[in-house]
This record gives C-alpha cells, sequence and structure tokens, in this order.
C-alpha cells in the first residue's frame, strides 16, 4: 500500500506539470487547451530526435525539446489562436481540438505508431525501507519539483508573474495598468510549451515514446486541474498529487488499464460536488 | 476652448456596443490642471465615454488626444504609456493579489525602466494620500472593505504619475467619511498637477472640488460650465437636475449603460 | 464506378447523421460534444452485439438508439450548470472510457480485433446482389426522416426555448424554462440520432473494431457542422459533402505522391482534416449558410465581436 502511495506521488508530480500548463493557459486566455495532451506527444518525440538521432544525452535533449516546443507553442498562438475573430472560449476550444489533431498526426507522420524509446543510462532502483523507487521515478520527482519550485517564483516574484496573475485575475484592468496582453500570453505559451515537453520526457523516461503517449494522461490531466480549481496553479499541484495517488491506489483493486476511467469518475464527482475545485479557480458557471 | 493647453481632447466622438451609439458626436475638453466633473443623468454614457477615453471601446469616429498627442488607436496599455490613469467604478483592483502587489502592478509596467527604489517612493506617496492602506500592504485585496478598494483603485491609478486622471464615480457606495478622503485627496492630486476628469452622481461633492463641468445628456454634450454656475443654470435644470422628463426619456439607455457598466 | 458512389453516398449519409447530432446538441443547446466517436461507438457496438445474438435489425436499432439515447442523457447530467469547457472535458474522458472498455472487455466487445460478420438486416428478402443500393436508400430515407423531425423540433416551441436557453440561460430560467431538462432532452436526442447512425454503421461495414470510433470521426462531424454553418441541418448536408469531397480527395493522394507510405498517407490525412478545422475557424466560422433565424441578428452578432 504505502508502496502505491510513493508511486501515486511520483505520478502526481508527472501529471503536475502539464495540469500547470493548462490552468496558467485557461486563467490567461479563458479556454480549455485541450491540445495539451498532443504537446506532451509533441515535447517527447521532439526529445527523441535530440537523443536518438543527433545523439545528445537525455540531459541536453529535455532542455531542446523545452525550447523548441515553447517556440512552437507561441507560433500557434500567433498562427491560429490570434487569428480567430470570434475568439470566444467555444471557438478557441474546438480549434485546440483541432490544433491537437494536427500535432499528434504529423508526429505519427514522420514516426508511425512504432513504439520507440529514448537512450538513457540504465540505473538499479533504489530500495528502502521494503520501498522500491526506480530511477526514472526519482528523476520524475526531482524534475517535476524543481520545475514547479521555477513557476512559483515566476508567479510570486516576477514582474511576468505579476501580469500572468493580474490578466487572470481581471483582463480589462490588466490593460488599463499597463499590462502588455501579447506579450503575457506569448510568454504564457512557452511555460505551457516548456512544462508540457518535461512530462513528455519524464513520461517517456519511464516507458516509451508512441503517438498515444500525451493522449493517455489527458483525462487526468484535465481532471487534475479540475479538482485544483482550474485556472489556479498552485491549485493544479494539489490536484495532480490527488489525481496521482487516486490513480496508483485504485490500481490494487481495479486493472491498471482503467486509469483514466477511474480519473474520469473523480472529474465527474468532482464537477457534481464542488465544480470550483478544492481551492476555487475562475469562471466556472456559464 | 479647445487649445493648446489642454491635457484632453475629445472631439466628435461616437461609440457604443453593438449596432447603435452610446455617445454621439461628442466633443469637449479639459484644460490642463483643472478638474472637470462630467455630469449627465443614468444612461447619459458617461461610463461609455470614460471607457472610450481610456481605451476599453474603439469609438466610431472621432479622435481623442492627450497632450495634444492623438491617441485614437492606441490600446489602453500605451494610453497609459502616454500618461492616462483610469479608476474605473467596478472592478478597479485585482481581487487575488495583495494590496502591496496591486501597487506595484500600477507601477511597473507604466515606469518600467525605473529601479525598485522609485517604486518604493512612490508608494510611501500613494500611501501618505492614503494612510488606511499601509497596514494592509500583505493583505488580499478582495478582504478589502469597499472605501479601502476604492482608495487602493485610486492610488494605482496615481503611483506611475499619470498627468491626466479619469476617475469614474471615485465616492461611488462610500460612507460619508471615505467620500470626504477621497475628494480631498482628488484635490490634492490635483494641485500637484494632474488633470483630473470625473464622473460623480454626487453633484455637491464634485462641485466643491471641480472647476469645470460638462453635461452629458442622451449620449451628447449639450454644454461646458464653470462650476460655481452650473447648478443655478436654467438650461442645465432643464434637462437634467428638476428635467425628469429629460431622465425618462433615456429609459432604454439606461440598461446599455448599465450593461456597459 | 457505380459501387464507390454507392460507397461514397453511404458514408455521407452516416456523416450527416452525426452532423445532425451535433447541430442539436452543440448548433441549437450550445453543448459541446467532444465524445461524439464514443457514443458512435457504443450505438454500432450495441446494435453489433444484439444481432450476433440473433436480434433482428430493428430491434437492435431500436436498443442502440435507447442505449446511446440513455447514456447521453446521464453523461449530460454532470455538467449542465457548468461552462461548456465542462462538458467539453467530460464527453472526452467519456470518450475515452468507451475505448477503453470496447478494447479490453474482449468477452463483450471482441476487444482489439472488434467483432466480425454483423449480419446485416433483412439481407434475407433483399439478397446479397442489390445489398449495397438497398441499403444506401434505407439510409437516404433514415436521414430524410431525421431531417424532418429534426427541423420540426428546432422550430417547436422546444426549439426555440433550447435556443433562449443557448443565448443565455440565467434570463431563459427567470422566465421559467427549465433548463436543466431542456438540455438533458436535447443531449438525449441528438443521443440517439448517434445511435442510430452507429447501427447502420455496424450493418454497413459488417466488422467494427474501436479503432473506428476515434478521435477523427468527432472532428469530421465538427469541421461538417462548421462548414456548413452552426445549427442549419440544410448547411450541415454541404459540409458534410465537402468533408468527405476533402477525405477522398486526399485519398488519393498516395496515387499521386507514391513516397508517401500507407500509414504516412493517412496521418497525412488526418492532418489535413486537423488544419481544415483550424482554418474554417479563421476563415468561416459561421460556414456557408446560417441559422433560419436569419440574418438582421447575425449581422448585429457580428458588430458586437468586431
Amino acid at each position: 500500500m504505502t508502496q502505491a502511495l510513493l508511486n501515486g506521488v511520483v505520478s502526481g508530480l508527472l501529471i503536475a506539470l502539464p495540469a500547470i500548463a493548462l490552468s496558467l493557459t485557461y486563467g490567461i486566455l479563458n479556454f480549455a487547451n485541450f491540445s495539451v495532451g498532443a504537446m506532451i506527444t509533441a515535447g517527447a518525440y521532439l526529445a527523441y530526435i535530440a537523443n536518438a538521432s543527433f545523439g545528445a544525452p537525455i540531459m541536453l535533449a529535455a532542455p531542446i525539446a523545452a525550447v523548441v516546443l515553447a517556440l512552437i507553442a507561441i507560433a500557434i498562438q500567433h498562427g491560429v489562436y490570434r487569428q480567430i475573430r470570434n475568439a470566444d472560449h467555444v471557438t478557441l476550444l474546438v480549434a485546440s481540438m483541432g490544433v491537437a489533431f494536427v500535432l499528434e498526426n504529423v508526429t505519427r507522420f514522420f514516426y508511425g505508431a512504432d513504439v520507440r524509446t529514448l537512450d538513457v543510462p540504465v540505473a538499479r532502483p533504489l530500495l528502502w525501507n521494503g520501498l522500491r523507487l526506480n530511477h526514472e521515478q526519482l528523476t520524475i520527482a526531482v524534475v517535476a519539483l524543481s520545475a514547479m519550485v521555477v513557476v512559483g517564483f515566476i508567479l510570486k516574484r516576477t514582474r511576468l508573474g505579476r501580469a500572468m496573475r493580474a490578466i487572470s485575475d481581471d483582463p480589462d484592468l490588466a490593460e488599463v495598468r499597463g499590462i502588455r496582453r501579447a506579450r503575457t500570453v506569448d510568454w504564457t505559451w512557452a511555460l505551457s510549451g516548456v512544462l508540457t515537453a518535461l512530462a513528455g520526457v519524464l513520461i517517456a523516461l519511464d516507458g516509451v515514446v508512441d503517438p498515444t503517449i500525451g493522449m493517455n494522461y489527458l483525462v487526468s490531466i484535465f481532471a487534475a486541474a479540475v479538482i485544483g480549481g482550474i485556472g489556479n496553479p498552485f491549485g493544479a499541484v494539489a490536484g495532480a498529487l490527488i489525481i496521482g495517488l487516486v490513480e496508483e491506489t485504485s490500481a490494487l483493486a481495479v486493472s491498471t488499464t482503467y486509469r483514466q476511467g477511474i480519473s474520469f469518475v473523480v472529474l465527474v464527482l468532482v464537477l457534481l460536488i464542488r465544480p470550483q475545485g478544492l481551492l476555487g479557480g475562475a469562471r466556472v458557471r456559464r | 476652448m479647445i487649445g493648446s493647453a489642454d491635457s484632453l481632447e475629445v472631439r466628435n466622438v461616437s461609440a457604443g456596443y453593438d449596432a447603435s451609439d452610446i455617445i454621439a458626436d461628442v466633443t469637449f475638453a479639459a484644460t490642463q490642471g483643472r478638474i472637470m466633473t462630467i455630469a449627465g443623468p443614468n444612461g447619459a454614457g458617461k461610463s461609455t465615454l470614460m471607457k472610450t477615453l481610456a481605451g476599453l471601446l474603439r469609438p466610431r469616429q472621432g479622435q481623442i488626444l492627450i497632450d495634444g498627442r492623438d491617441v485614437t488607436q492606441l490600446s489602453p496599455p500605451q494610453r497609459a504609456l502616454a500618461g492616462l490613469g483610469y479608476v474605473p467604478q467596478e472592478r478597479n483592483v485585482f481581487k487575488n493579489l495583495t494590496v502591496g502587489e496591486n501597487l506595484r502592478i500600477g507601477f511597473e509596467f507604466i515606469r518600467r525602466k525605473a529601479p525598485t527604489g522609485e517604486f518604493i517612493v512612490a508608494r510611501d506617496r500613494v500611501l501618505e494620500l492614503f494612510p488606511d492602506l499601509s497596514p494592509r500592504l500583505d493583505d488580499v485585496a478582495g478582504t478589502l472593505s469597499g472605501g479601502q478598494r476604492q482608495m487602493l483603485a485610486m492610488g494605482c491609478a496615481l503611483i506611475p504619475g499619470p498627468t491626466t486622471l479619469l476617475l469614474d464615480e471615485p465616492s461611488a457606495g462610500l460612507s460619508p467619511r471615505y467620500v470626504t478622503v477621497m475628494m480631498e485627496a482628488v484635490a490634492a492630486v490635483n494641485r500637484s498637477g494632474v488633470t483630473v476628469i470625473m464622473i460623480e452622481q454626487n453633484l455637491i461633492e464634485a462641485m466643491r472640488i471641480a472647476h469645470d463641468v460638462v453635461l452629458l445628456v442622451a449620449g451628447e454634450i449639450k454644454g461646458t460650465w464653470d462650476s460655481d454656475t452650473f447648478l443655478s443654470d436654467p438650461l442645465v435644470r432643464a434637462l437634467f437636475l428638476g428635467g425628469a422628463k429629460a431622465a425618462g426619456a433615456d429609459h432604454d439607455r439606461i440598461s446599455d449603460d448599465a450593461s456597459a457598466a | 464506378m457505380t459501387g464507390y458512389l454507392v460507397a461514397i453516398l453511404t458514408f455521407v449519409s452516416l456523416a450527416v447523421l452525426l452532423g445532425f447530432a451535433l447541430n442539436l446538441q452543440w448548433g441549437q443547446a450550445g453543448m459541446i460534444n467532444f465524445g461524439l466517436a464514443g457514443f458512435y461507438g457504443v450505438g454500432a457496438y450495441t446494435a453489433a452485439i444484439l444481432s450476433k445474438q440473433g436480434a433482428d435489425g430493428f430491434t437492435a436499432t431500436v436498443a442502440a438508439i435507447a442505449m446511446t439515447a440513455g447514456l447521453s442523457a446521464v453523461v449530460s447530467l454532470a455538467t449542465l450548470k457548468l461552462r461548456e469547457d465542462y462538458l467539453a472535458i467530460t464527453t472526452l474522458a467519456f470518450s475515452e472510457l468507451v475505448r477503453l472498455v470496447l478494447t479490453n472487455e474482449t468477452w463483450l466487445t471482441g476487444g482489439a480485433n472488434g467483432i466480425r460478420d454483423i449480419p446485416r438486416p433483412l439481407i434475407g428478402i433483399v439478397g446479397g446482389e442489390g445489398y449495397e443500393l438497398f441499403f444506401l436508400l434505407l439510409c437516404l430515407v433514415l436521414v430524410a426522416g431525421t431531417y424532418l423531425i429534426l427541423e420540426r423540433i428546432i422550430r417547436s416551441p422546444f426549439g426555440r426555448a433550447l435556443r433562449a436557453v443557448r443565448e443565455d440561460d440565467i434570463v431563459a430560467a427567470t422566465l421559467g424554462k427549465n433548463v436543466l431538462a431542456l438540455r438533458v432532452k436535447a443531449f438525449a436526442i441528438g443521443g440517439a440520432v448517434v445511435g442510430l447512425a452507429g447501427a447502420l454503421h455496424a450493418y454497413y461495414f459488417t466488422y467494427i473494431d474501436p479503432g473506428e470510433f476515434a478521435g477523427f470521426v468527432t472532428v469530421y462531424a465538427f469541421m461538417a457542422v462548421i462548414v456548413g454553418g452552426k445549427g442549419s441541418n440544410r448547411g450541415l448536408l454541404l459540409g458534410a459533402c465537402t468533408v468527405m469531397i476533402l477525405l477522398e480527395g486526399t485519398r488519393f493522394l498516395k496515387d499521386f505522391v507514391p513516397f508517401f507510405s500507407a500509414q504516412q498517407a493517412a496521418s497525412l490525412r488526418l492532418m489535413m482534416i486537423g488544419a481544415g478545422l483550424v482554418l474554417i475557424l479563421i476563415f468561416r466560422p459561421d460556414g456557408i449558410s446560417s441559422e433560419y433565424r436569419l440574418s438582421i441578428r447575425k449581422s448585429a452578432r457580428s458588430e458586437l465581436n468586431s
């Protein structure tokens, strides 16, 4: 059981990264980015390209993937979302569905449905007090925690972070106070790209790289963000940990294939009971 | 009265939210260093006018000039950089951020290159004006009382040192003590050289500090007065003060303006 | 050649039915169904499983319709009072769950291998030769019938109430409309149409597997609906044809560009569909024709957004 809890925490930390990305773009752009799963997949493939095709060690491939995906995300913002005149949250939502489709199939086009793995050194799992923590899990925990600390720092202590929180709070007032929306939005997408790319790499570390890896986490990510209060990046972390724990502990009772099914049930329950999430977020009711 | 000593000039501006215009062919000017009040019945379009001046609403026609510079095509951040400060009537602070952060935001995006030291100085000046805020710097703005929020909102607009200040109902919903505080603050700010344009329902208080008045009825400017003569002018009484008819005629405008607020 | 045409037209009929459903759920009631493919799968599998158990075509189809409508109603209940995003997430998640069940519960669904040799309704009477044509005619009749029924619904007080709720549900509630009931009904009726389409899909192809009911079905449907103008069933006919042309057109891509593998050509086609959806949203978000509640309201609304 404790092993399940440990696995759950690690899993939660992993999901936290894209959940934060989702909450950030939701809070600032006011729409749910359905392409977050596809972005994870893209990030993993970018790292794969740097790693397997160009021989970069994973420590280098990961940041490369992060930067490239950040740029891609900004490009999509300018090429797609900004171009949509009637930019209400529904249209953007449907557009992100289209974007997800394109991203996923671009990777499929170049790499097919084959399963690939990253070229990483193999290491022995750590054993402590009867608990097993394999090397990939440790990496996930360290990277995810570091990323969260950095994001937290940005949000709380930098001008950019204040701009992001201000726009999230009240976009019109933010403009009046001199905040340039377009710039801040670009940075938000960049951050989103970095977080999802890192998540993609971490997922690939512990498993494989194939076109469906991002999609497999989509429901969990949304559930995590909703539990924490969508639009609240700090809540997303809490939500992710909860989802991680629920998924891993439920694996003791239910087959792991239905992991997403469990998250679906949790999502529905939260929406029925407390849709604004545990820590509350923005714009829930119609 | 349109000339080069005008802080703010509005020329033939028309604006609205859907197919119809709420304000039509509005022309007036605010002289530098003076306080101007925009008066008018409910639904006249005062808030809409202010939003247009602030840049939140694009005018369908006309021009807006700040210190002689055409800002009609400029976005709100650009207008803020041009020296315009704006305190909306509602939703004028970031409720989820602290008082200190609100003030910091008010400063740092307009005075981008200024070092932190200058921020501290500007902040302290605001806190002198509104001492009630000092003990609450680390409190989230949503927990402030109505009066404190208004003060914070004004403080945020003042902190970057604007040349022209737009105030939408600065005393709305405030208790008499806060009304006095606010009005005194406005007068003090004006004495330091800032041009003020304000919408104020509380005409008695407004006339006490204002120099000029412009009357807006049903989206049209009916004239400009000196604050001493405004209340006694028979035309004003007919159009606005006694004029229940004039106010009533705007009945279907009221909902427009309410949605504009 | 005729065979090919018959096949194309049959696909279009199925797509049109899905489009009708989405037009009702999204166009009229403002409810985003990102899980359309999942519901489609539910309809197809219900019909298939029952048919293989010996049920006749009619009963199995009715069961498929009922099952899909019922599940639609249940799924929509969770998010009715919330913003559209939440229904989108929930329906997508539901669709994922359906996919998982279809792939894993082999005892019921045949797992990843799917179900083969689904008995076609009335095959005994019609015989093998002209069946495809017969089936196409059956589909066309059903499409026409559904169209008429839906148009009736759209123009009825129920339809007006739905649109009122879509525009501003707070106002509608104040006026006494039971917002919840209206939305559940609309979603369920849409679900029924999806179930019908699913059953027809099963009978036409006689072989179904979980892979057919994946995201791309949803994206096609959205595209067809948007191209035709959200809410307009007449426009949808045009939209469905456009999407189908795009689909089939890209199928021939393989012949012109031989150095793509089959897998790549397939991905390319899907990529183009996704890109097509995005392009439509940018350039023609209102589609080609529009709602029957006409142009005055539309132009006023587009001014509001500018």
